[in-house]
């Protein structure tokens, strides 16, 4: 004999079975990923910050768990990440961002090349959100003097999970192997991702000195030194040196 | 007033205490901070040091650190940062303000004589350093010159006391004279008077160059100060070269000489510097150094012959080499503001003028801060006005350091020559 049918038995089943179709037919190569690229603060240091967030729509989180984010951001050659600082970050486990190529800190912008830095951030409830501080260069002094414009382009967008589950997507591209994090040498490979930038391209402008004044400034400079120098010269030479016995009791004497 | 004046006059130990109390507050207070704004208390330098320090601890070099310009013995000294903890270096540069602040006193006492004793003259002179905010400020913040500066005064103290008795003095003096200069170069300038301290007590205007290089020759003392400083000062120097190599020598020693740094700082020669990036010729820094050589020379000879006014030939001189630097920052304030309890005893000068001249020398610093930060923080074009607050804090830096020349008598001890001064025991 048949028992009666069970109401929660079947929810359960349409339940699973919804589950069981929607995890077949998810394209883990659908990623619809949307970049945000803000840079905060003034002056000569800054952070960029970036807002990452991966298929909106469907919430389709647990495609994400356990994979990680890597940027690689290419800055011009008026801005520069001070891998120093960048190395006390990842050693407070505070960012984990590391530069791919030799960084000048003292450089001026006309002496140095554009640099690359790695993000990489785990993925979270199909978010992520980094930052990078980033420091201006001096710029060479010009005719008229005004602002340097710096133009920070979009980062590459890079995609690495711990299974097997990438390698379906875009078959066509080569895989791009850089390292796993800051943390290590050690390499992985990584998919690049295409993404929608929700932001304008990030434009950061630096003051430069006015060489139309570099005449002025020389002369105005060399004339205040020497007026300095004389009047302290002259100072020294007229000082007559007095000495006074150094006596507490002296009151008590007179 | 006179519950103030009680607590003035405690026993220095008292006071090394709330020194090393304030000091070791702000530490605590840098961590906060450091972690809530964005402006950080604590200096670069002090990651500067704890890195090269790591590389140290790690068997690297410590030039592998960018911008490491100082010598590895700095860097050896933090190496307890990577093993007991990051403020070490604070509490240890925070220490070597309590030694200066000690070895102030008894230099004080020995200038002024036995009598000083009966005053408290040399402890107010090294509450000038103890309590000075920004000696407090540059060990708090994490910079080294504490260090550089208490070898100077340790230097001193031999030369000018009997704390060692003999031609050992002389030769423990040119020790900590040499590793001053080792560390950090400028002290090169303090080599000459300290040199003639030991000759004549005097050197008359009249003095041909023949009579000059005769004056020159050295006696005992001269010869074993002149030998002991360059022993040390060659052997530190060969031995981290043995270590580190060229690395060792072009960052602490080649870069200082030719730094062109065109990065706003203090210095009158700032925006010229930037401006003149990429001209060539450099006309105006060599008139500067000219000037400065010759200021140098002057004060060497008229100041330094005399025991007496030799901490003034020290601290006029620091006062020309900071202010005459085509790369000035505030720590290199506390090169000068070390050697200023050694002669501030001396200057006869009324307090509301010395309060004026304070003020002059500090608002002229804020000015030029306030459009240095309109600049670095807003990224406003603001570089003509840098440079005139800049020429303004050079003027101001000169015509106190003239004001206080007039005023130099020696042994007026704050003007504490009066029996009601004296100390209640």
């Amino acid at each position: 004999m048949l028992r009666p049918f069970n109401n929660k038995n079947l929810c359960f089943s349409f339940i699973l079975l919804f589950a069981c179709f929607g995890y077949l037919s998810a394209d883990p190569c659908n990623f619809n990923v949307k970049l945000k690229q803000v840079l905060k603060n003034q002056g000569f240091h800054r952070n960029i910050s970036y807002g990452i967030v991966f298929n909106t729509d469907d919430g389709n989180c647990w495609m994400y768990k356990d994979c990680v984010v890597g940027l690689d951001q290419t800055l011009p050659h008026g801005v520069y990440a001070n891998p120093d600082e960048l190395s006390t970050l990842r050693r407070l486990k505070k960012l984990n961002a590391v530069p791919k190529t030799r960084i000048n800190t003292e450089m001026p912008a006309e002496h140095s090349y554009p640099t690359t830095t790695y993000i990489t951030e785990k993925i979270k409830d199909c978010k992520v959100h980094v930052w990078l501080p980033v420091h201006a260069r001096y710029h060479l002094a010009t005719p008229g003097g005004g602002m340097a414009r710096n133009t920070i382009g979009p980062p590459k967008l890079y995609l690495r999970c711990p299974d097997q589950r990438l390698d379906m997507c875009n078959k066509a591209a080569t895989p791009v192997t850089f390292l796993c994090n800051g943390s290590s040498k050690e390499k992985c490979s990584w998919k690049e991702l295409p993404f929608t930038l929700l932001t304008d391209t990030l434009v950061w402008n630096i003051p430069v000195g006015n060489m139309e004044h570099y005449h002025a400034i020389s002369v105005g400079t060399a004339l205040v030194i020497a007026i300095g120098s004389l009047y302290l010269i002259k100072a020294i030479h007229e000082h007559k040196l007095v000495t006074m016995p150094f006596n507490p009791y002296s009151s008590l004497h007179n | 007033m006179n519950r103030y004046l009680e607590v003035l006059n405690l026993p220095l130990r008292y006071h090394l205490a709330a020194g090393l109390f304030i000091r070791l507050f702000l530490i605590v207070y840098a961590d906060f901070h450091d972690k809530t704004y964005d402006l950080p208390y604590t200096d670069i330098d002090y990651s500067v040091f704890s890195d090269a320090a790591r590389h140290v601890y790690n068997g690297d070099s410590p030039y592998k650190r960018q911008t490491y310009r100082y010598s590895p013995l700095i860097s050896y000294l933090l190496v307890p940062n990577i093993v007991l903890g990051k403020d070490f270096g604070k509490i240890l540069f925070s220490v070597f303000d309590l030694f200066i602040t000690v070895a102030v006193k008894n230099l004080v006492q020995r200038q002024l004589g036995p009598k000083s004793a009966a005053t408290n003259v040399p402890m107010y002179c090294s509450f000038l350093w103890l309590y000075n905010p920004l000696s407090i400020g540059i060990s708090t913040r994490g910079n080294a010159d504490s260090v550089s500066c208490f070898t100077i005064i340790l230097s001193l103290l031999f030369l000018q006391t009997d704390v060692v008795k003999g031609l050992k003095k002389y030769a423990l003096s040119g020790l900590f004279l040499g590793i001053s200069i080792h560390l950090r170069l400028y002290p090169i300038v303090f080599s000459f008077p300290m040199y003639l301290s030991l000759g004549v007590t005097k050197i008359p205007r009249q003095t041909t160059f023949r009579q000059g290089m005769l004056i020159l020759w050295p006696n005992i003392s001269q010869l074993i100060l002149a030998t002991s400083c360059l022993v040390t000062l060659l052997g530190l120097t060969y031995s981290m070269y043995a270590l580190y190599g060229y690395d060792f020598l072009y960052e602490t020693y080649i870069y200082h000489v030719h730094r062109t740094d065109t990065r706003h700082n203090f210095s009158v020669l700032f925006y010229y510097s930037y401006l003149n990036t990429n001209q060539g010729l450099d006309l105006v820094k060599n008139v500067t150094n000219l000037f400065k050589a010759v200021i140098l020379f002057l004060l060497s000879i008229k100041y330094g012959p005399d025991p007496q006014t030799l901490p003034l030939a020290m601290f006029c001189q620091t006062v020309v080499v900071v202010a005459f630097n085509s790369v000035m920052t505030s720590q290199y304030f506390v090169w000068f503001l070390s050697l200023l309890p050694l002669v501030a005893h001396s200057f006869r000068i009324k307090s509301s003028k010395a309060l004026l001249l304070a003020i002059i020398w500090v608002t002229a610093q804020g000015a030029w801060l306030f459009y240095a930060y309109l600049l670095e923080f807003k990224g406003r074009e603001v570089f003509f006005l840098i440079w005139l607050k800049g020429v303004v804090f050079f003027c101001s830096n000169i015509f106190v350091l003239v004001q206080l020349l007039r005023s130099y008598t020696v042994g007026y001890g704050f003007g504490f020559g009066q029996a009601t001064h004296l100390k209640t025991q």
